[in-house]
């Protein structure tokens, strides 16, 4: 698989030019589904995350008015917490360490572009912070940064 | 038996992993939503139907061995004997009461293991 190598600070947080964030994007398509580039065609984005990075999918309503579209859980952990259509209340769910939790919203078929761009968001996200989340259980993306068309 | 495996859910995904199935593709396949095959997965939720236990061992390719492995797990998350196995039993009264003397003689492993053999050895 793909290694990139890139300046960090001293957090781990990577210090990447917009054209190097590019470069390397082109690499990880390389590697995994190179005829993409010769001749162009959507990128199997779930095979992407899940046969090639190795991460595992979930799928549940992280909020109750679709203002998150998706999570990374970098630790094993039963502390993240979920909205319940059948309580109308957060509940919390486990889920394993590189796991993406994904909004059951955007399974809608409207939504299959936004499903795409925040799971290549979420991929671009774990290969750029293997570095830097020893300490971060979590984090979620909310709708505002993948709003599409912009 | 299935030590290997923790439970239903663990086997069926680490069967869909082995042979490079997304998840939500693997739901298409088998007409469920990504979601529920999600939960089961996490072992959250029961294993669906047997129709449908019929359907993830197509799918994930899995040996006679290992769709025996699929259907006991499924059977221990619901609490209950592998789901393909109700039919036969109450089909036939002689294989209920086969089981009843082998729980009152309390029958061990190596006896059934003996009497299995002998089935094989005598249907080839």
């Amino acid at each position: 698989m793909y290694k990139p190598s890139y300046r960090t600070q001293k957090n781990g947080v990577p210090v990447l030019k917009k054209e190097e964030i590019d470069a390397i994007g082109e690499a990880y398509v390389q590697d995994f589904q190179p005829e993409v580039l010769r001749n162009p065609a959507p990128v199997d984005i779930e095979g992407f995350i899940e046969c090639y990075l190795g991460m595992t999918t979930d799928y549940q309503y992280l909020s109750h008015n679709g203002i998150y579209l998706c999570m990374t859980v970098f630790n094993d952990t039963d502390k993240v917490v979920v909205w319940s259509p059948d309580t109308n209340r957060a509940e919390y769910v486990s889920a394993k360490a590189r796991t993406v939790i994904v909004d059951n919203r955007l399974l809608e078929e409207s939504q299959q572009h936004r499903y795409r761009f925040t799971l290549g968001h979420e991929g671009g996200a774990t290969t750029s912070s293997t570095r830097s989340s020893s300490t971060t259980t979590q984090t979620r993306c909310r709708s505002l940064a993948h709003r599409w068309p912009p | 038996m299935n030590a290997q495996y923790q439970n239903f859910g663990e086997f069926i995904q680490r069967k869909r992993v082995e042979n490079q199935i997304p998840l939500r593709k693997m739901a298409e396949r088998i007409g469920i939503s990504a979601p529920y095959l999600s939960d089961i997965e996490k072992d959250r939720r029961n294993p669906p139907e047997m129709d449908k236990l019929e359907l993830i061992s197509q799918v994930l390719l899995l040996s006679e061995d290992e769709k025996s492995t699929m259907l006991d797990l499924a059977g221990r998350k619901r609490n209950s004997v592998a789901p393909d196995l109700p039919g036969y039993i109450m089909e036939r009264d002689y294989v209920s009461a086969a089981l009843r003397t082998a729980r009152d003689l309390d029958a061990g492993e190596d006896e059934w293991m003996k009497f299995v053999a002998e089935l094989k050895k005598r249907k080839g």
